[in-house]
């Protein structure tokens, strides 16, 4: 072992300690960036040195071995599906808490309107022939029907807006996707080359939390470096370097809305998602708009046909004014589907109130309320759901309290779990500026330490040298 | 566990949203005067409001109606005491004149007055109230009596719901009370007799109608007394439909009405807890190594 082996020693010591300094410099200016996995310079002994003789080894020094990332791969592991929950009950959550309609106290509830309607007809049946009367039932009907329409539009209205989020959300999807392919890509070739490519491990991380967040995939590794995303319902959407493509497209069997096709990177048919296929945000937003909203919708088109069907029908069991068989008092399709937006009062009753068939007999007079009553006894008949009407717009806004209730407290839970994990990755792989600061002070001294050596190597050599006599 | 800035970031970040979100809540509780705004704040009461105020409705609409019944019927049953005391009167000119002390022309004179009862009881039973005759059944639109006391009504009797599908009769059938219709004795027919009795001078004739008459005023005060009835139970319903209004006013506001009191201590307590997270973050977030090396 000589002096000039002990300088060198030392110097790969010092680049040893300036390699830890700047990963801890790394560390600090990465302290808030998204995904960013706390790094770690491992230094490992250099190789010793026999001595001659066999009188033993001799320290090497130090040297860096690599500059791996901190991760628990127990946390990480369960993030994905956490990140998923929470941002599809979140989005449901936001979307069903804007929706308005079924509120209470909100002016021009159906409530009220449905009320509305058979008071005026309880008050007809008292004195049937009053034209006032009858002209006021005419207003409720006028005002039922179009309260029917605009609570069916605005819930409408509510999940064209969730369209409008959706289209937003896919191309943000498309774009992760390709990405985490690239990444992917790149990751292989880096670590066949026997390194760890931390800043593609971060951002390829960053984007399968976003991806989860956005359509809840999850995420399968392979032996090559690769991570594959998975939906909920088993479709990959990256395999290796490939991705598929999620577009959109209207609808044909649920109002136009948008739908989720799947487009296999292999090049395959394309498929039509199904809500239960997907999770996170997406999922979320679709859960919202075809289960919750979709069944409010149904169930206030099943309301309004029945309510309608049978009203209908009483009327023409009875007699108008005139004496000739009652018609129809609200226009409906045939069928219950989109009846809420299309009911309206029918021209012929709307021009002319006496056409209200209030009475059990043709040859009857004007006061006979007979029919009226059993019109008005409509109330209490069972709709084809097995509940009157009451019951049956109770049930419609009970159903959607409870479905936004669900969401809220999914989002509480969901978020609890969530902040739990990210607190526990943040435990394993954030940086802390305390940690980094003692670290950087021990670097700063071995660093200085180092320095000392030098300086008495160079004491060491001075005195070799000086021994030497001079010609 | 290791604790690094950004976990005490996200933390203060997530307490103070959720601190902030009880004060909105509460705040909104209060200023709207409502526990349950949206369904979701309560579904199971979002529903029992739905029931509630339909009910409040449908009981409002059965008060109303039995309101104008009754009143109707109180027209009626002052129509009818009209009719019984002309009735009564006829009956006083009937027994004078049955004494045939009167001569033919006195009798005569009288039965100028009994046509003019007739004219009498039948303005009395084409009584209206409003635009509605009140005895002619269902045929309500038209004066039920001619002036030659020939009934044009018919034979149906309105009824008006006191209870939800509970319907009451809310009319006189007149065919009975004023023409005998089912046995008993046609008032207007024995008023015309009366008169043609007193023109003819028959003294047995007169003091016929006496007995007819009698029979005519007990007929009378049973149509009277069908009407007592059914104002008083139309003003029960009207009654027992307030009591009921209360009692929805009052369960529709247990079920969605915020408490005041309960709403300030929950806003006082949530603005305290926001107060306390902020205060805590504000301390916490100055405490770093970073800020003590190198001094």
């Amino acid at each position: 072992m000589d002096l000039v082996s002990l300088l060198n020693n030392t110097a790969n010591g010092l680049a040893a300690i300036q390699a830890k300094v700047a990963t801890t410099s790394n560390n600090i200016a990465n302290a808030n960036t998204p995904g960013y996995a706390r790094q770690q310079a491992n230094l490992v002994e250099a190789t010793s040195t026999m001595l001659g003789g066999n009188r033993g080894f001799i320290g090497g020094g130090v040297k860096l071995l690599n500059v791996t990332q901190t991760r628990d791969q127990f946390v990480e592991s369960q993030l994905p599906t956490a990140f998923a929950n929470s941002s599809g009950s979140t989005a449901e959550s936001d979307a069903l808490a804007s929706v308005s309609v079924f509120d209470n106290g909100t002016v021009g509830a159906l409530t009220d309107a449905m009320g509305a309607f058979y008071s005026s007809l309880t008050a007809m049946a008292q004195n049937p022939g009053d034209s006032s009367l009858r002209q006021s039932v005419v207003g409720s009907a006028t005002s039922l029907a179009a309260t029917f329409n605009r609570t069916s539009a605005v819930l409408e209205q509510a999940r064209s807006g969730i369209d409008a989020s959706m289209t937003g959300a896919v191309q943000q999807v498309n774009s992760i996707l390709a990405q985490v392919a690239e990444l992917n890509r790149r990751i292989s070739v880096a670590e066949a080359s026997g390194g760890q490519p931390n800043d593609l491990l971060d951002q390829r991380h960053n984007l399968m939390d976003q991806a989860a967040q956005f359509i809840g995939t999850t995420q399968v590794p392979d032996d090559h470096g690769n991570i594959s995303l998975v939906l909920p319902g088993g479709t990959t959407l990256v395999s290796a370097s490939s991705a598929a493509t999620l577009t959109l497209q209207s609808s044909a069997t649920n109002r136009g809305h948008l739908e989720i096709v799947f487009a296999p990177s292999d090049g395959s048919a394309p498929v039509v998602m199904r809500q239960s296929e997907l999770g996170g945000q997406i999922g979320g937003l679709l859960s919202a708009r075809d289960v919750v909203l979709g069944q409010a919708s149904t169930d206030l088109d099943t309301l309004a046909f029945d309510f309608a069907t049978k009203l209908n029908a009483q009327n023409r069991a009875g007699f108008t004014l005139d004496g000739n068989p009652g018609g129809d008092v609200f226009s409906i399709g045939a069928t219950s589907s989109n009846a809420a937006a299309t009911i309206t009062l029918d021209p012929a009753m709307a021009a002319n109130p006496s056409l209200l068939a209030a009475a059990g007999s043709a040859t009857s007079g004007p006061g006979d309320a007979t029919n009226l009553q059993a019109m008005v006894s409509t109330q209490s008949a069972l709709l084809s759901n097995g509940l009157d009407v009451k019951q049956g717009m109770a049930k419609i806004v009970s159903d959607f309290g409870t479905a936004a209730s669900d969401a809220q407290n999914a989002t509480n839970f969901n978020g609890k779990v969530l902040q739990s994990l990210q607190d526990a990755r943040s435990s394993a792989s954030g940086v802390s500026l305390d940690d980094e600061m003692v670290n950087l002070t021990q670097e700063q001294h071995a660093y200085q330490a180092m320095a000392k050596v030098i300086n008495a190597a160079g004491a060491l050599l001075d005195v070799l040298i000086n021994m030497v006599p001079n010609s | 566990m290791r604790v690094t800035e950004s976990t005490i970031y996200q933390q203060t970040i997530a307490q103070a949203n959720a601190a902030l979100a009880k004060v909105a809540k509460a705040q909104g509780e209060l200023s709207s005067g409502l526990r349950v705004q949206a369904p979701s704040d309560d579904p199971q009461a979002a529903g029992l409001l739905v029931r509630h105020k339909f009910d409040q409705a449908q009981i409002t609409a059965i008060q109303n109606g039995a309101q104008s019944a009754a009143n109707e019927l109180n027209a009626a049953d002052s129509a009818l005491g009209d009719v019984s005391t002309i009735l009564a009167r006829a009956q006083a000119v009937a027994t004078q004149l049955g004494n045939d002390t009167y001569t033919a022309d006195e009798r005569a004179a009288a039965a100028e007055e009994v046509d003019g009862l007739f004219k009498q009881v039948v303005n009395s039973l084409n009584a209206r109230f409003g635009d509605r005759y009140i005895f002619g059944g269902y045929s309500d639109d038209q004066a039920p009596f001619a002036a030659d006391g020939t009934y044009q009504g018919d034979t149906g009797v309105r009824q008006v719901e006191v209870a939800s599908g509970v319907y009451e009769d809310a009319s006189i059938r007149a065919d009975v009370m004023a023409k005998g219709v089912g046995g008993g004795v046609d008032i207007l027919q024995t008023l015309t007799d009366l008169s043609a009795a007193l023109r003819s001078n028959d003294g047995d004739a007169i003091r016929a109608s006496i007995g007819s008459l009698q029979a005519g005023i007990n007929q009378v005060a049973t149509a009277q007394s069908h009407a007592g009835t059914s104002v008083n139970l139309f003003t029960a319903t009207v009654s027992a439909c307030s009591q009921q209004l209360t009692d929805e006013t009052k369960v529709i506001s247990q079920l969605g009405d915020a408490d005041v009191m309960d709403a300030s201590t929950q806003l006082s307590l949530a603005q305290y807890a926001l107060n306390a997270t902020l205060t805590a973050a504000s301390q916490t977030l100055n405490f770093s190594l970073v800020n003590l090396l190198g001094k």
